[in-house]
């Protein structure tokens, strides 16, 4: 094994005899619509799509197959491209980045890892960049909730859900074992091999691990433009080593009843290059993370009328900060923190009859947080979320609505903690589809969603504050949608949907006379348009075209105080209008892709004048890759062409991005 | 170029007026404008906008006092087509010059009395941010951060660094009084000394020992005023007892005046103090020569009721005329600066170019 490890990534070829299917689709429905599917006897043989458009929830997915042919750098690389989404990027190849739907904080964003939520109560905003692509076989965003109520009841928590579900391996071609193997590398010093195997174990399970690793100088060129000067920079501390690892088990009775096991670590050390200060490019900042994680899922048909879903979680995450600086008392300071969360969930679906099924689950987690910093509260935090949901489906309509409650208290051995909370929100999603030929859909969401005060919030030195409540907000949806075929045009997809979102209670950073302080003060209202569409052209009879775009129309006001400055203004980093798109075309010779993203002006700060402004941008990227036959082994190569406009810009003010840059891979499949 | 046009219109109009109202007011020798793009009234007063934190938004107001009309959102981007920096902490004149510290971007700056950049200096990496200014016989004086921080002594003219002498972890202000600095020496808040040092020999003297957390420091007739902050409470979320002390500038005796300020300025024989609290600030005067504490209110809100219940950021005096510049915060929008007659009555009030108003310094 591993003497054909070596051989593999040493030659970068392989001479071994045996083929491994290509890969096709793997779950790109979701598991409601494969019910007839069984992992071991899955035979594709058109590309099947997710049902993107019956569905009262704007969800938009893209699979592992659109990821690798629009050739997209990392997961927030493909999540930014999303309709509706901001990823807040700090740059850098390691930089911090988090995702936020229509104009919510990230904190309303849930991160769904195969199904279970990654928490993090310290900071309340998950970090995508821990995440490789390398094992994702499906990335999908739904705003509001998922329409399958068959689910945890923390998942119907959020404004909106981000999934990443990995890809699960096939072994369709009657061999036990698989093997991929990849090896990338790009500008600024990134070299980034990763490793897949898996083996069958019996007849109904499996295992498999993926190995990742990342390292890069970082060291980038960008123009750093200083009133009417604009100067040639290099952005230093900006290195990256991270590890990733994960391991996988499936055990399979029949698609209804199955048990899924999963450990992950991921090891990472970066320089935070903060944002550039003028006339000083001293910054030492660094930070190390390591996270550990283990989850479990079982689910079973009980009977014909009842299924049961289990989950369970164990994270550990650790971080470690450093600065050096004068100002502090020994020339630097190290800030640890260690988390820990314990999760468990249980769901029960009772499937009346074909139209009308029902959900109830439950759900605890303990969080707690330990830090070194000086008066830390090292909080305990006990949540209980509890939910019921039902679907009716019919003909020219589908029904879903749900209920949650949430109950969380917190404990400290140290200090006075913040009083209990909790919170009801409901929901209530409505799909017509009037037409029984003509894939036409008229859908309405409301839901009622909150995001809690973190640790930070509430404990944080002099900044937190233990009187925070909820931030609550109102989701409302309008939509329009259709898909079918047209005389040339194979497939085609379009989605409109109005959108108006009320946040009460915001969770603010305030300035009271002396400190900052975490207070609910905010209102905000955000109205927008989102609109996508895709297409599948065949040009010949081998080469076919496919389009796809989207974009955003957003108004983000504070409506906080009609005599503020900042009244009505378009609150921090929420552009009006941001677009993407992207045109692959397939032929036997190659694929080649071209995709682009941007977005208008935005406002760093609340007040929306032209010193606080940021401009828009543009990003433009090319791929292509082939695939081929060599020795026995399926080889793919990849090369990718980043921002060949070299477009100087900024996702945050003075957080700049890298310029035009490539990236090559070669991956082998045995 | 609005502006230019603007004072090429009004610029001989004032001219005659002032020819014409006061024949001996032309001062044309205190004031340097080499360089300068654009034509400016005699009296200035420039306000420093400290910006907010990363921003690199720190900059320069300009502000004409005689007309109230003239103001320059950011002088020194018009006058050097250039960006200040991040996190302005303080600002003086001195001859001809201003002089600012650029806390983050760890420069100080030398410009003309235009706003025009004539030297700077990066802060080398083995001292910490610069912070507070104090200037004397054509030196400048400059504390920087670090455990223990320091006193730069440094030219002028070229901003070349002369000299340094170790102080206490972190100090803040700085005053000159009679051949010696006064600096806090605030132990980011653990500190009660204030550091002299003698600038004939630039040594160490002694630390006078005040309360704790000291910070702002003045001179004003010839004795020295300081602001100690004292302990953060956290149940209120502020420094309750920031008391001002007075330092006998030839005993070192201190005394504690028994009254609070989060900030204070001297014109003649007056100490004028601001304490940012809730609900209703506090103001204070003190007569250096009766000697005694007078809490009520120097400046008449009339026409300003909202400054009753606001966040003071800044409290300026020209020392040409004793008018009295304040400044209000929110800390993240562009902070409002109220120009007051010494007398207390209110002049005008504007939006100042940026966020965190901190300083004045005005030539006549």
């Amino acid at each position: 094994m591993l003497k054909c490890l070596t051989t593999i990534l040493i030659a970068l070829l392989c001479c071994l005899s045996c083929v491994l299917r290509a890969q096709t689709d793997d779950g790109v429905q979701s598991r409601e619509k494969t019910k007839v599917d069984t992992l071991q006897e899955v035979i594709v043989t058109e590309k099947r799509r997710a049902n993107t458009v019956r569905i009262a929830q704007p969800l938009q997915v893209v699979s592992k197959e659109e990821i690798a042919a629009y050739g997209y750098g990392g997961v927030a690389d493909a999540v930014r491209r999303f309709s509706g989404v901001a990823v807040k990027d700090y740059g850098g190849i390691g930089g911090l980045k988090t995702v936020s739907i229509r104009g919510f904080d990230p904190n309303h964003t849930a991160v769904s890892y195969d199904g279970v939520v990654v928490g993090n109560t310290q900071a309340g905003q998950v970090d995508i960049s821990r995440f490789s692509l390398e094992n994702i076989g499906e990335l999908s965003l739904s705003i509001g909730q998922e329409s399958d109520i068959f689910q945890s009841a923390r998942m119907l928590s959020a404004a909106g859900v981000l999934n990443l579900k990995t890809e699960q391996p096939d072994f369709l071609s009657g061999s036990k074992e698989a093997l991929r193997a990849k090896i990338a590398t790009a500008s600024f010093g990134i070299v980034n091999p990763s490793l897949r195997y898996a083996r069958k174990l019996g007849k109904r399970s499996a295992f498999w691990v993926d190995a990742t690793y990342l390292r890069a100088d970082g060291t980038y060129p960008f123009r750093l433009k200083n009133g009417n000067i604009t100067t040639k920079e290099k952005r230093y501390n900006s290195d990256v080593e991270s590890y990733f690892s994960e391991a996988n088990y499936l055990y399979q009775r029949n698609d209804s009843n199955d048990f899924r096991l999963k450990v992950y670590y991921f090891n990472s050390e970066r320089g935070l290059p903060g944002n550039v200060i003028l006339y000083n490019s001293d910054n030492k900042e660094r930070l190390w993370d390591k996270n550990f994680f283990t989850q479990a899922e079982w689910q079973n048909k009980l009977s014909p009328l009842f299924s049961l879903k289990a989950q369970a979680k164990y994270t550990y995450s650790r971080s470690k900060y450093r600065d050096e600086n004068q100002r502090y008392e020994t020339g630097e300071q190290t800030d640890k923190h260690r988390q820990n969360e314990m999760y468990t969930s249980v769901a029960l679906l009772a499937a009346f009859s074909r139209s009308l099924s029902a959900s109830v689950s439950a759900d605890v987690a303990v969080n707690t947080l330990k830090s070194d910093i000086p008066d830390a509260l090292d909080p305990t935090r006990y949540t209980t979320w509890g939910a019921v949901a039902a679907k009716y489906t019919a003909t020219y309509l589908t029904l879903t609505g749900n209920l949650l409650a949430t109950y969380i208290s917190e404990s400290s051995d140290k200090s006075e903690v913040a009083a209990d909370r909790h919170k009801l929100s409901p929901s209530l999603a409505m799909v017509l589809s009037p037409w029984r030929d003509v894939n036409l859909n008229f859908r309405f969401l409301y839901k009622s969603t909150y995001r809690n005060p973190t640790f930070n919030d509430l404990y944080y030195l002099r900044v937190g504050n233990r009187n925070l409540q909820p931030e609550s907000a109102d989701e409302y949806n309008l939509g329009i949608t259709w898909s079918g075929a047209l005389s040339f045009v194979k497939y085609c997809r379009i989605t409109a949907d109005a959108y108006r979102n009320n946040v009460k209670n915001k969770i603010v950073a305030l300035p009271t006379t002396y400190v900052w302080k975490m207070i609910n003060m905010g209102k905000v209202r955000i109205e927008g348009i989102d609109v996508t569409g895709a297409a599948e052209i065949p040009l010949t009879e081998k080469i076919s075209l496919n389009l796809s775009g989207g974009y955003t129309f957003q108004k983000a006001v504070d409506v906080t105080d009609p005599t503020s400055k900042t009244y009505k203004n378009q609150i921090p980093y929420s552009p009006k209008h941001s677009y993407n798109g992207g045109i692959l075309v397939a032929t036997p010779l190659c694929n080649v892709a071209y995709t682009f993203i941007g977005v208008s002006r935005r406002y760093v700060l609340p007040q929306n004048t032209e010193a606080n402004m940021v401009n828009g941008y543009t990003e433009h990227s090319l791929s292509a890759h082939k695939e081929f036959t060599y020795a026995g082994c399926n080889l793919r190569l990849q090369g990718e062409l980043i921002n060949f406009t070299d477009e100087q810009y900024d996702v945050i003010k003075y957080y700049p991005m890298p310029g035009r840059s490539f990236r090559l891979s070669l991956t082998i499949n045995y | 170029m609005k502006t230019k046009h603007l004072f090429r219109l009004i610029l001989p109009l004032i001219v005659s007026s002032a020819l014409f109202l006061s024949c001996s007011n032309d001062n044309d020798d205190d004031l340097d404008d080499s360089g300068s793009l654009i034509d400016l009234p005699s009296e200035r007063t420039f306000i420093l906008n400290e910006g907010s934190w990363g921003g690199n938004n720190s900059n320069l107001t300009f502000y004409s006092p005689e007309t109230g009309e003239e103001i320059i959102s950011d002088i020194y981007y018009t006058q050097n087509g250039k960006l200040l920096g991040d996190l302005g902490q303080d600002i003086i004149s001195y001859n001809k010059d201003m002089y600012i510290t650029v806390a983050a971007s760890k420069r100080l700056v030398k410009l003309n009395s235009a706003g025009v950049e004539t030297a700077s200096l990066s802060i080398p990496a083995k001292f910490g941010d610069p912070r507070y200014l104090a200037a004397d016989d054509s030196k400048i004086y400059l504390t920087v951060y670090g455990n223990p921080g320091y006193v730069l002594k440094i030219n002028s003219t070229d901003l070349s660094i002369e000299d340094s002498v170790a102080v206490g972890y972190n100090p803040e202000n700085i005053a000159y009084s009679d051949d010696k600095l006064y600096v806090s020496n605030t132990g980011y808040g653990s500190g009660n000394t204030v550091a002299v040092i003698n600038t004939k020999t630039f040594k160490l003297i002694e630390n006078v020992e005040v309360l704790i957390n000291p910070n702002k420091i003045i001179e004003t007739d010839d004795d020295l005023y300081v602001i100690s902050y004292g302990a953060y409470n956290s149940d209120t979320w502020g420094f309750d007892d920031m008391l001002v002390q007075k330092i006998d500038e030839d005993t070192h005796v201190v005394t504690d005046l028994g009254v609070k300020a989060s900030l204070i300025a001297g014109y003649k024989n007056t100490v004028y103090g601001i304490y940012n609290t809730t609900p209703l600030v506090k103001f204070f005067t003190y007569n250096t020569k009766t000697r005694q504490v007078s809490e009520d209110r120097f400046l008449d809100f009339t026409e300003t009721p909202e400054l009753t219940a606001a966040t003071f950021y800044m409290l300026s005096i020209n020392p040409y005329n004793g008018d009295i510049y304040v400044s209000t915060t929110d800390y993240s929008t562009n902070g409002d600066v109220y120009h007051f007659r010494n007398d207390g009555s209110f002049i005008k009030k504007f939006e100042s170019g940026g966020i965190n108003p901190n300083n004045a310094v005005f030539f006549k």
